[in-house]
């Protein structure tokens, strides 16, 4: 195929197909644990009859099997393997002097939502690739064992579409928002290392924007607080998960649990903050992906790159 | 900073004389159309920039089909041409790139640059870090690319040895001010300080002889040599007084001026002072 922009993503693919040790650790560790795992549970169902048995007797379903390693994105090693990731698409241009090369071919813009696209569609390939691994290693530990491996294809419950659609694309908002932060931080400091901080920073931040708003409700006592926490990155990842897994919202900072002590008793926000609707919670996400994408390409376009 | 362009064929268009045209000092050339992120006059452009960058990780040839995919034409009979017509075929698949000499990089710049076969092609310090071989190859490279392909070569450089041996026009630029430009012998003889290099004994006769009828450069006199600023036809006058004063002339003979001299006359006062003359005399003695 001659088409310029499907040209310009097989360059894009193949520069970072090229570094393979730096994809292996960052982007292929993901199916590969989910293999050696596999490899583990197997050898262990082998050995040990009593698993074999559990695993006989408690099946697990293949559906929710298949979506375990779609909460990636949303740990503390995924994030930083995430932010890792984008900050060497983005900053590596920096560091090998190659966008003086590229900015004279293509224009700015499509060369910046070109990485983007590689990123989600890497990240996103990955997940897959590891959730099939891990289902077919869990169907072939059951198929050792013995056991079922249910539902039947014609028995899926039409829940679970719902199910792994939401996580996968909860999965690539909080990937690209993530990639988004690492990516203006590396266009902003031309430097890896800085774009992996700022990003691993902004994940952080997220995390404990939680606590800090709980602390405000308790000295002030407005509920204006914590009800921000309803726009945070965090918040609307683990309201999506809800969604998709109990079909219903979580209250917004209602989860959060706080171990009595001597300073502050449980700690509720009461009466409860009535959770993000489904939509909102995507489009609040997709506001937070759109705006460091759109930042990171504004930074670009009007970046003089040869100094 | 000196700059040169090589002067383009008579049927292609070319950048005009820089300064002159307002629509260049905006950022224009003769294609008709602003240059700034304008993607049809950037294909009609090649560029080696501040040296020669590639992905380390890649090899020669996945580098240029890196990049030619950007551009959008991927052509990969292309790409084996550039490679082998610079030497490159051998290793166009290994080592990567990041085994590569600096000659071998800068060569491969150069096959980066031509990918799309522009019509101008920008140099910048493209001979930074070559050893003598490898410099004269580039030089003779590019002459092949002017004389038998008619490509416009913008060559920037400080090496002004190397611009004076390669160019046949010259652009001075300083801090981003036009000083200059033009065919290199026209500029090299409309700067032309009418020197004149004579070698007589007794020398110190001869100066306090010269002195009384010309600039006499002191800087420059070294050993039984002296520099003396006149026209041409000052020159038997002068031959004849340092005669009559008994003095033995064993030559005098024009001082061609080079390009760094032009550059430093050029630019001398346009920037900070420049370190003290050098006193030869002094130093040789």
């Amino acid at each position: 195929m001659t088409n310029p922009t499907w040209q310009l993503f097989r360059a894009e693919w193949r520069k970072t197909t090229g570094n393979r040790w730096l994809l292996g650790c960052l982007v292929g560790i993901w199916p590969i644990a989910a293999l050696v795992i596999s490899v583990a549970i197997l050898a262990l169902v082998l050995l040990d009859s009593r698993a074999a048995a559990g695993l006989r007797t408690e099946p697990t379903p293949w559906t929710d099997v298949s979506l375990f390693f779609w909460a990636i994105p949303n740990s503390i090693i995924g994030r930083l393997l995430i932010v890792g990731f984008a900050a060497y698409l983005f900053a590596g241009e920096y560091q090998w002097g190659t966008w003086k090369n590229l900015v004279t071919r293509r224009g700015r813009v499509t060369l910046i939502l070109m990485k983007f696209l590689t990123l989600g569609i890497f990240m996103v390939a990955a997940f897959l690739g590891t959730s099939l691994i891990w289902m077919i290693g869990r169907g072939i530990a059951q198929g050792i064992v013995g056991g079922s491996y249910p539902p039947a294809l014609t028995e899926i419950p039409p829940s679970y579409w719902r199910q792994i659609s939401l996580q996968i694309l909860t999965a690539f908002l909080s990937t690209l928002t993530l990639a988004g932060v690492a990516a203006l931080a590396a266009l902003l400091t031309r430097s890896i290392l800085a774009s992996v901080l700022a990003g691993l920073g902004a994940a952080l931040l997220d995390g404990f924007l939680g606590a800090a708003l709980i602390l405000l409700y308790i000295v002030t006592d407005q509920r204006f607080f914590p009800s921000l926490y309803r726009f945070s990155m965090s918040y609307n990842v683990d309201n999506l998960l809800n969604w998709a897994n109990e079909g219903e919202a979580t209250f917004v900072l209602g989860n959060v649990t706080v171990r009595e002590n001597a300073v502050f008793d449980a700690i509720v926000v009461d009466p409860p903050l009535p959770g993000n609707g489904l939509l909102l919670s995507l489009g609040i996400m997709a506001v937070w992906a759109g705006l460091f994408v759109g930042l990171s390409v504004l930074a670009f376009y009007h970046q003089d790159i040869t100094t | 900073m000196a700059s040169w362009g090589r002067t383009a064929p008579e049927n292609h268009h070319h950048p005009p004389a820089a300064g002159s045209d307002p629509a260049y000092r905006r950022g224009s050339l003769r294609f008709g159309e602003p240059v700034r992120r304008n993607p049809r006059v950037l294909a009609r452009l090649g560029a080696m920039v501040e040296g020669a960058s590639f992905y380390p990780f890649l090899s020669a040839w996945d580098n240029l089909a890196v990049l030619a995919r950007t551009l959008g034409h991927y052509n990969p009979a292309r790409l084996h041409h550039l490679l082998g017509l610079l030497g490159l075929g051998e290793v166009a698949h290994a080592p990567l790139v990041r085994g590569f000499s600096t000659g071998m990089k800068q060569r491969l710049g150069l096959a980066a640059a031509l990918l799309h076969d522009p019509d101008i092609i920008v140099l910048d310090e493209p001979t930074n870090g070559l050893d003598p071989q490898g410099i004269h190859a580039f030089r003779a490279f590019v002459r092949r690319l002017v004389d038998e392909q008619g490509k416009t070569v913008f060559f920037s450089s400080h090496l002004l040895n190397e611009v004076q041996q390669l160019c046949d026009r010259v652009a001075i630029i300083q801090k981003g001010q036009l000083l200059a430009e033009g065919p290199l012998a026209e500029l090299l003889g409309r700067y032309a300080a009418n020197r004149y290099l004579i070698e007589a004994t007794p020398i110190e006769r001869a100066l306090a002889v010269l002195q009384a009828h010309v600039p006499v450069h002191p800087y420059a006199q070294q050993g039984s040599t002296l520099v003396v600023q006149a026209d041409r036809a000052q020159v038997p006058e002068l031959a004849r007084l340092l005669t009559e004063a008994s003095i033995s002339i064993y030559s005098i003979q024009p001082q061609n001026r080079t390009l760094e001299d032009l550059f430093l006359t050029i630019t001398r006062n346009t920037q900070e002072p420049p370190l003290d003359e050098p006193d030869l005399a002094a130093l040789s003695g």
